[in-house]
Order: C-alpha cells, then structure tokens, then sequence
C-alpha cells in the first residue's frame, strides 16, 4: 500500500481520490454499536466483518433434536415421501397464433402514478406478465423505469388484493364486511341513484383519485351530467398543484412544464428531486445524464446547484449543495430573482427575502446568478412540488427572463388532468361531518389513510349511511366503508393516459382480472348510467370521437398501432409561449421574500421506494433499501446532525412530533446533510391495513400534514419519548477496512481531470501484477463485460429492483437484514465525504465484477462456480454445498447465500411473478448477479437462428435496461465498437481493487464534479480535503 | 430445487380456474411485433376484403421448395404426395381429402387456399397454429406446383 501515492496536487484543482470516505457517522466516529471496530484490538478488521450474532440460528434447535424429530416424520410418513410428485402436461387448448409455449412475448402498456403517465413494455410468459421495462418510444419514461415501476408487477400479484365485492350489511358493525357480487352493488347502486336524481345529487358526493385519462374524464363529465349537484372531489395525495397553481397565477393558464435538461448546462433545482421522485424524473435524468457524460468528447459538463434541506438522489448529481430549510427557499428564490434582476435580466421584484438566509447563501447567490445569466437559455431553475405556488411562479419568471422557456423548458396544456383542491377536501369533509350526504363513492386512493391528519376524514366517513369504495386491496378507507368494490391492477384493465408533454397512449391488459375487480372506467361509466359498460368499449369509444376520428388508415388500423406501438403517434401537444402578467410576478416576490422560518419544520416526502402508501405491501419494496439512508422496512424522522445534537437525539430514539393538535411518534436518524431546524419524513408507512407485508410498519406521516401546507410546515415541536427503535440498514454489514475505502471509488473535480486525464489509473500504474496461476486469454467469441459510469449514477435503485425482478431474489425480512443477509444480488453503496454537517454523496452501484481470475472459483470444493468461455463467472446451483467460501473470498463480496429456505412458503399468486427462465434456488446455495445470462442465451439463439452475431445493445441485463441514465453499459468487450467498449476505453475507467489482480470484467467510470471556481470558501474546502486525502495515504 | 415456486409453460396451477399456467391473451390486445397489419400477407385478402390472387410471396427464392419441406410434414398424410386426397389416412381409414385437381378446388384463388390452410374447412382443422403466416404461404406456392404437374 505504501507503494501508492497520492498524486501531486495543483493549487487550483483537487484529486478527489485521494479524499477519506466515511459510510456513515458510525463509521466515522467509530462508535461502539459496532462491536470489536477498534483497530488495535484487530488489527485486519477481522471482526468487524461478521456482526455478532451471525452465524447463530433463530430458533435454538440443537442438531439432535432436529434428527430426532425428522426420524420420527419419517416413519409415520412410510415411503410415500420418496416418490416424485405426479406432473401433468397443461397445454393451451386453443392456442394463440404464432406464440411458442415458454418464449415470452411482449406487450406496450402505460402506468400512471399520480399526474403523469410512463409508457411500459411488458414482457409476458404465457399469458402472464413478469417483467416491467420502459417504453423505448414513450417521452416519459424514454425506455426506463422507476424502482416503483419495476415493483408494480408484484402488485399484480400480491395475495392481499381483495378478491370480491364486499358489503357491510346493516346492524352488523365493525365486522359486517361480507362477500357479495358486482349485481348486487348494480342493484343497490340503482335505487340510490334513482333517489340521488331526484334533487340532482345534492346528496351525492364522488371522490377520485388523480390519474390523468381522457376516458375518465369524459366519464365524469357524463357523472356531472347525470348529478349536476354532486360535489366532486379529486384526492391525489402527493401531487404538482402547486406547481400547476403557480404557472396558472404567472400566466393565467393551466399549463405543466416539461424539462429538457440534455440542453440545460446550469441547472439551479430548488428542492426540487429533479432525478428521484419529480413526477418527470426519468426524462429529466436521461436528459440530465446526456449533458453530463458529455465530459469526455466535449470537455465541458453541465453544472447542478442543488438547494434543498434534505439529501436526496439529486444531491449526489450536485456541484454545489446548499442546505436551507423548505421554508427558507421561498425567501432563497426571491433573491436569486432579485441578483438575476442586478445583473439585467428582466426580472423587476425590487429586493428582499435575504435578510432570513445563512452567510453561506448569502455568499452564494450572486454566484449562482452570474453562472445562470450567462448560461442564459441554456440555464433552467426547477422548483420542486413541495414548494408553495409563489415559488413556481418565481420560477417560470426567471426561466422566462434567461430566454430558457422554450428551450431547457417547454409548457404545455394542462390536459385531462384533474387538480387536488384541498379546500374542495376539507369543505366535503365538514359536508360529511354536518350529515349532508346520504352516499359517498370514493373510486380509487385511500382517503381514510391519505388524507390530511387534522380534517378526520375517517371519523367524518362514519356518519355518512352509505359509503362505496374502489380500491385493489380491502384497505383503511375500506374498512370504514358499507361497500368495497375490487379494483382491478392496471396490468389487468383497459385504460389510457395522457403524459406531461400530452403523448396521449393507452393501458391494455397482460391478463384477464385475476379476481373480480373492475377498472376505475367500468364503475365510473356504472355510476353515470351505462351499467354493464366494458372499458374497452370505452376506451374505443374515446378513440373513435377524438384523437382516431381523422385517422386516414381506418379506426382499427390506428387503434392496433397505438395499443402495438404504446403511445398515439403525434398527439405531444405543442409548447406555449406564455405571457407573464408582471403583477402576478410581483406580488409573488414579495410573498417569497416575507417567508418567515424561524421555527422547526417538518417536511413531507414521498418515500422512494413506497411513494404514498401505494406500495407498502410490496415487498421487493420494503426490502428496497432507501437511497439516502439505506434504511430497509422502515421510515425515520430524518435530522441533521447539528439538530440532533442539541436535543440530544441519537439514532433510533423515538421521538414525538407534535404540529399544533397533531402528533405522531416515529425513530430518528440522523442523516449528514439535512438541513439544521428542518426534519424529514417520508410517507407511505404506518399503514394499519395494507396486507401482511406492510402492516405495522414504520410511522405515518400523514396525521401530523395539514390540508393546506402538504409539502412542508413549521411549528414542530420534538420530544424523546424513551426507548428506541431499532432501524435496520444495508450499508453497516459490509465493511470494507478503513485504508482501502477511498480506493474504491475515483472522484475529480473537470478542471483536475483536464489536467491529469489519467487520474483514475495513475494509482495502478506503478503496480507489478503478477499471477499464481496461467492466466487465460480470452480472445475469441463474445466476451461480456460491464461498465458503470458513476458519473451519471443517481443511486435512485432501479437496477436493484430490476434485479429482484428479473431474477426471482428472495426477500428476506427486517430480521435477516440486520445480519447482513439481504440478498440483492447488486447494490447500490453510498459514501459520504467531506464534513458531516455539510457532506457530498456519491453512489457506486457493486454487481459480480465476474473476475476473470476469479477468488471465488479458486476455493470452492466442488467446482460450483466456474468460468465459460465467454468470460462469465458461472454459478451452478446444483453443485453447490454451501461451503461459502466462495463469499468468503471475494473482495467485493457480492456473493449471497440462501441461508433459509426464503421461497417455501411463497403464495400460489407470487409464484406467478416469478421469471421462468430463472432458476428459483433453495435453502444452502450460493447465488450471485449472473450478468443476466438468461438474456445472454436468449440473445445468442435468436442470433443463431438467423444466422448472423449478436449486435450490442441486443443483449441487455435488466439493471442496464431499466436504468434512467444509462449508467450502466454491458455487452461484447471484444467489439471495439460496442458502446461497453466505448466506456471502457475511456480514461476515466478503472476497476475496483486492481492491485489484487482479479481482472474484474465490470469497471467503472470515474465520478467527476463541476464546481464553479467562483464558489464563495472554495479555495478553503479543498485545502481541507487535500490535507484529509493526505492523511490517508 | 427440482420442484421450484414458479409457473412453468405447460404446467399445472392450482390459482386458475382450469388448472393451466398458460393464460390466453386478452381479446383484443396486440403484442409488440405482431400488429399483423398487412392483411395481404397474414389473412390472404387484399384491400377490398376479397381473396388475391397472387401469392404475395411470389418473387421469393426456392418459395416452392419450401412450401414442399412443409407439405411433406403437415400435409402430406391426408392430401397425399401428389396432392390427390389419398394419403396415409385414406390408405388406413378410408378417408378422402381434398383432392387439388378438382375443378372446384383447382379453381380457389390463391388467398382463398390459404384461408383453408389458416383456418380449415369441414373436417380439416385450421393450421394457424403450427404453421407461420410465410410458410403457409410457401406451401400455397406448392400446392400450385402439384397441380401443374399432374396436368
């Protein structure tokens, strides 16, 4: 190791690999919760490999008792056990055209997830979807998918959906929800109708969710119609309204921005999750990665200022992070408007809003205002949802006045796409409270969980004699209801959905309804008139009257192409140039600038992994571990350090979060990088009826959020209450020793990579490698192997899903985890650097490197995992005994092992989502990222039986093709040509622990940031670091 | 892991309703790669909605040799090696197919031969299954090579 040298530093760059890693405060401050850490004692960091308690059994069964026991199972079931089961041959009896039993066919539908739709392509087994990957051709999701999307597919599946109607007959009580049919509720719906007409629907009330459906709205338009007294109410809990209002106060239309960040070459987001959880993240990222890995051709990078008070997948993307309270950034933006209104854009809000912020923003503005100014229509400022109104149009005011509109962003029409009024919720809720409706439809979402604490929409729900449901599963708002209808998954219903940018494309089902459910379009058309209504008729009917009314090839022939294609050709609208009204403008300024946050806040986030609850019984979901925190089966009050140290809150103490009359109770982390007086929660946890997977699981948020300040409130008080919570991460169990941390993963600012290009290998140049055994060279055929560029990696864990998804992993539970045992077969690891109050983040995503001289192929006893040919590392199922000394030996330990049987119990329905062509291994086997070699043998065969080679890009892991950056590049090393080969050529790449002479095939492409030399205590921060870094050598 | 949690092609279920892993496609949905909108090519009809006849494939090399590799396998045991109606099964059950020098047969337009192909007729059932829509056409160009022969 003293052979290693840090590289010569310049005075005005920084060689960020030489700079300490520390994974987390634990880590850092080597804390006792980590047993046998101290390096004297251990001086190999031996112990500190194996949490206590890891290799003991849950159950205390001695070896004897367990024979004992199987003897006795033995001799009472005689000889029968010994015998194969008895299997049949089910063919198809009318089968489909031209499809072959087990080759998997494909299928372009869209997901909607609040106010935007993704475009999917399903890939089908025999009639049943599997796998979730983006739609190549949708502007929405441009071929990628989210961790939420890729998870869906389990949804489908979950044993918990309800599976009838069920009514609650009267006098009955808390458990009077009984089965009964859709006839029955046609009936009962009926009479209440015919007594609902009567005084046009006075007594009617209808609440629905926020998906955006030409279909659906003209089916409430037809609702309206029938009831033109019905109060109408939508409920999306996590929603842009604010983003939506703000636009509308500028400019005086509905209109939605759409960002095109592959122009964008300063980007200023102001709590703003630009590439995690915005509503348009996927594009927005693709866009974002496209600019940024311009740094090798072009030399030049875009360049992120983040302002947020949280850390976020953004934040790792940032070259200048600024931690400000939500509450602050109102007052943040105002300046930032009045600094660009200095340096002559026209922007006239006169000034304030400064006096609220630290020196170090104060500090920052003109810089940030001089960068944008002159990046000019190249320079975007996104606002994020949780900011109130004044902050988007604030927004729209300075893209306009830097000529971006247009270019880095473009508005659109607001189409189809119903708002949350929160004060609509609030007025039906006292309507409830007061008894003035007999009957209220809720017709989708889950307004007894989701809706703002302080309204008791749940109490209020009670006095209303006759309430109706639609929902997937029998939920905390059904339990409250006399009807609850099953909703049918979109994978099993017609449908269509409009975009952000208004590609209007339509929902088709991958199988007929698995229970009884119905769409939302079948009960809305029931509700209207139209009682035996089909959504498909539906869905063809609003085809027929608008967007195919002209179609020049015929009606049917447009309809197959857009269900076959998965969007409607041409139907993005155009963007609009708007006119800002300058008063409106105005008087937003003044209301940013007076924002006043002096107190605590706490502020709302959609989980990144469960989003609003929707996915709280998903357990590829649960297991996820979040980003930031890698907190798995759980949510925790996020503070920062500094937070946490005054009120003497350490990890996992519980504590009580009181807002006026609101209170909830949840575990506190501290995380590096909050924002000081401002805390951090998700929501989607705390749920009481969401199925056997999410019940009971961390805190619910959305008691202590009020109707009116959804994002974001201050007022918080914070109390311990005793005890602790314990929180289980991903990140502690593996522990790679202290000197080699910063070795992992290579980091440089542009201007110190244009001056030392070879910065990410110089380390190994003086390295003298040798090897024990002949190594082999593998010329010939295909050679798959991978590249990662970091530079574009957000960390948002798509490619862990896509994983879980494609290749059957086990979830293995809370208990499991916090030994280590989680069985991901790639994971994302997140290091911190730089002070803790105020770190940067970086995310390294670790599959198999599939070594070429592989450890783990030199220990095993019983050749289980071998090398082919093609330069896959190979893992024989069959053949393993579960020595694990594979897992011992590989340095990068991405080996799991199954150290249960974790799918004995799998419920008939989950089996479904299981990948066929995927073994699905049992209790003792090693298993580990295979670099999807299903996929690599598919590819080869279809190749073959055409005779030709497989083209790059045809073959494609599941973590590369579900990546919303493209950070990930796999395929024929061989061919110069190949796009993995591109990456691999590029300076930046380099591999992991090359000093031990692995030869791993997957590399890695250095991270590089673009700080602005201007940045007010740059020049201090990197004499820091440079003495940090050399510390550590 | 002989016996593994997951539905199999072909395999029993004890979810569905009759007992197949195997799901039919939903009425109405089109998979990607098979918009199938040439109706030339996949139903034997031109635009008017009548039976061409031509064979769209007509200009392809070795079309009828093809054709003859298929024949030979699915339809050679009813119709017989030169197209009379007298194959296997009529040698074993008595059983007369379509004989292709009938007046009546010989006179079907070429997109009509391959509705009966794709479809059926009578006691023949249809072949759509096993048969892709190219080669049904290939054996069409082979059973129009049979009749010029026995001419």
């Amino acid at each position: 190791m003293s052979s290693m040298k840090p590289p010569e530093d310049s005075a005005s760059t920084v060689d960020r690999s030489t700079k300490a890693y520390w994974r987390s405060l634990d880590r850092l401050y080597d804390s006792p919760a980590l047993e046998g850490s101290s390096p004297e004692g251990d001086p190999n960091g031996i112990a500190e490999e194996f949490l206590a308690g890891a290799s003991e059994r849950p159950d205390a069964m001695s070896r004897r008792t367990m024979m004992s026991l199987m003897g006795a199972t033995f001799a009472l079931a005689g000889a029968t056990g010994c015998r194969r089961p008895e299997q049949v041959i089910v063919p198809y009896v009318q089968a489909p055209e031209g499809q072959l039993p087990g080759v998997p066919e494909q299928y372009a539908t869209t997901a909607t997830l609040g106010g935007e739709a993704y475009g999917l392509v399903v890939e089908s087994h025999d009639g049943r979807p599997t796998k979730i990957e983006g739609n190549s051709d949708h502007p929405s999701s441009l071929g990628a998918a989210s961790p939420w999307l890729q998870a869906s597919v389990l949804n489908l599946y979950d044993p918990d959906r309800s599976r009838t109607v069920l009514h609650r007959r009267e006098g009955e009580g808390e458990e009077g929800l009984a089965a009964a049919s859709w006839d029955d509720f046609q009936a009962a719906w009926q009479s209440l109708a015919e007594e609902a007409q009567g005084d046009g629907g006075a007594r009617l009330a209808i609440l629905v969710d926020g998906s955006c459906s030409p279909t659906r709205g003209r089916l409430a338009e037809a609702v309206q119609q029938r009831f033109p007294n019905a109060t109408w109410v939508v409920h999306e809990p996590v929603n842009d309204d604010s983003i939506f209002e703000g636009l509308e106060t500028a400019t005086g239309q509905a209109l939605r921005p759409v960002y095109h960040l592959e122009k964008a070459k300063v980007i200023v987001t102001l709590d703003a999750d630009i590439l995690g959880t915005d509503s348009g993240a996927l594009t927005q990222a693709r866009g974002f990665s496209t600019a940024r890995s311009k740094a090798d051709e072009a030399g030049s990078m875009n360049r992120l200022y983040s302002v947020e008070s949280t850390m976020t997948v953004t934040s790792s993307m940032a070259d200048h992070r600024l931690r400000l309270k939500s509450g602050q950034i109102a007052g943040f933006a105002a300046a930032l408007a009045g600094e660009l209104g200095k340096l002559g854009l026209s922007l006239d809000l006169g000034s304030g809003g400064a006096s609220a912020l630290s020196d170090q923003a104060l500090e920052a503005l003109p810089v940030i205002a001089r960068d944008l100014q002159q990046a000019g229509s190249n320079g975007v400022v996104i606002a994020g949802r949780n900011q109130p109104p004044e902050v988007h149009t604030l927004a729209l005011a300075m893209n306009q006045a830097l000529a971006a509109v247009g270019q880095t962003v473009t508005l659109h029409e607001l189409q189809d796409c119903p708002r949350s009024d929160p004060k609509a919720l609030a007025d039906l809720v006292e309507g409830m409270r007061q008894e003035k409706f007999s009957t209220i439809l809720l017709l989708g979402g889950n307004p007894g969980y989701t809706a703002p604490g302080e309204l008791g929409f749940s109490d209020a729900l009670a006095s209303v004699p006759v309430s109706v449901h639609l929902a997937t599963h029998v939920d905390e708002t059904s339990q409250l209801c006399s009807w609850h209808l099953p909703q049918t998954h979109e994978l099993e219903s017609w449908g269509d959905a409009r975009a952000a940018d208004g590609t209007l494309s339509l929902v088709q089902p991958l199988i007929a309804p698995l229970f009884e459910g119905r769409s939302l379009l079948n009960t809305l058309a029931a509700v209207s008139g139209q009682a035996n209504a089909k959504d498909y008729d539906l869905v063809r009917q609003t085809a027929r009257d608008s967007w195919a009314a002209g179609a020049t090839e015929g009606f049917e022939s447009a309809w197959r192409k857009a269900l076959h294609d998965g969007l409607v050709a041409d139907s993005a609208s155009p963007a609009i140039s708007p006119v800002l009204n300058g008063g409106a403008v105005a008087a937003a300024g003044s209301l940013a600038a007076s924002s006043d946050a002096e107190d605590m806040e706490v502020v709302f986030l959609p989980s990144r992994s469960v989003f609003d609850g929707r996915g709280t019984n998903n357990s590829w979901l649960q297991e996820m571990p979040d980003p930031i925190t890698k907190i798995t089966w759980d949510n925790a009050a996020l503070l920062s350090p500094t937070t946490a140290g005054e009120l003497g809150v350490e990890n996992g103490n519980r504590l009580s979060l009181k807002l006026g009359e609101r209170q909830v109770e949840a575990a506190a982390w501290v995380l590096p990088g909050q924002a000081d007086g401002s805390v951090a929660i998700d929501l989607g946890f705390g749920r009481s009826a969401a199925g056997r997977v999410g019940n009971g699981i961390g805190t619910n948020a959305f008691p202590l959020r009020s109707a009116f300040a959804p994002g974001f409130e201050s007022g918080l008080s914070i109390t311990k209450v005793g005890g602790s919570h314990r929180l289980v991460q991903t990140q502690e169990a593996e522990v790679m020793p202290a000197d080699r941390r910063h070795l992992l993963l290579r980091e440089a600012t542009l201007e110190h990579y244009r001056q030392h290009p070879d910065f990410a290998k110089e380390q190994e140049a003086e390295l003298k490698l040798g090897s024990l055994f002949e190594e082999r060279a593998y010329d010939e055929g295909y050679q798959w192997g991978m590249a990662i560029d970091l530079n574009v990696c957000t960390g948002c864990n798509a490619c862990v899903v896509a994983c879980q998804s494609e290749n059957n992993i086990p979830v293995v539970g809370k208990d499991q985890i916090s030994k280590g045992r989680e069985m991901h077969w790639l994971r994302v690891d997140r290091y911190f650097s730089g002070p803790t109050e105020d770190p940067e983040i970086v995310f390294q995503p670790v599959p198999c490197m599939h070594c070429e001289n592989a450890p783990c192929e030199q220990v095993c006893p019983v050749a289980a995992t071998v090398h082919d040919s093609e330069g896959i590392n190979a893992m024989i199922y069959n053949r393993c005994i579960g020595t694990r000394y594979c897992s011992n030996n590989c340095p990068y330990k991405v080996r799991r092992f199954n150290f249960f049987n974790f799918t004995k119990d799998t419920p008939e329905l989950m089996k479904m989502a299981m990948n066929p062509d995927v073994t699905v291994r049992s209790r003792g086997v090693m298993e580990k990222c295979s670099y999807c070699i299903q996929r690599i043998n598919e590819g080869k065969k279809v190749a073959k039986a055409d005779d030709r080679t497989v083209a790059d890009g045809e073959v494609r892991t599941a973590c590369q093709q579900t990546c919303p950056t493209n950070a990930i590049s796999f395929g024929n090393i061989l061919d110069a040509n190949s796009e993995v080969s591109r990456q691999k050529q590029s300076k930046r790449d380099y591999v992991m622990l090359a000093e031990l002479n692995n030869k791993p095939r997957t590399s890695y492409g250095a991270k590089l940031r673009n700080p602005n030399p201007e940045w007010p205590g740059s020049q201090q921060r990197r004499d820091a670091e440079t003495s940090a870094g050399e510390a550590h050598s | 892991m002989d016996l593994q949690p997951k539905y199999m092609a072909q395999a029993e279920s004890d979810f569905f309703y009759n007992g197949a892993t195997m799901r039919p496609p939903v009425e109405g949905t089109v998979a990607r790669g098979r918009l199938n909108g040439d109706s030339l090519l996949y139903e034997g009809k031109d635009a008017s909605g009548a039976f061409t006849t031509t064979n769209p494939l007509a200009g392809r090399d070795r079309l009828a040799e093809r054709g003859h590799d298929r024949y030979a396998i699915f339809c050679q045991p009813c119709h017989g090696e030169t197209g009379n109606g007298r194959g296997m099964l009529f040698e074993r059950a008595g059983v007369q197919s379509g004989d292709f020098n009938d007046p009546r047969i010989a006179a079907l337009p070429d997109g009509q031969v391959f509705d009966v192909i794709t479809n059926g007729v009578g006691l023949m059932a249809g072949y759509r299954y096993p048969i892709p829509p190219e080669d049904r056409w290939a054996i069409v160009a082979y059973v129009r090579q049979l009749q010029q022969e026995s001419r």
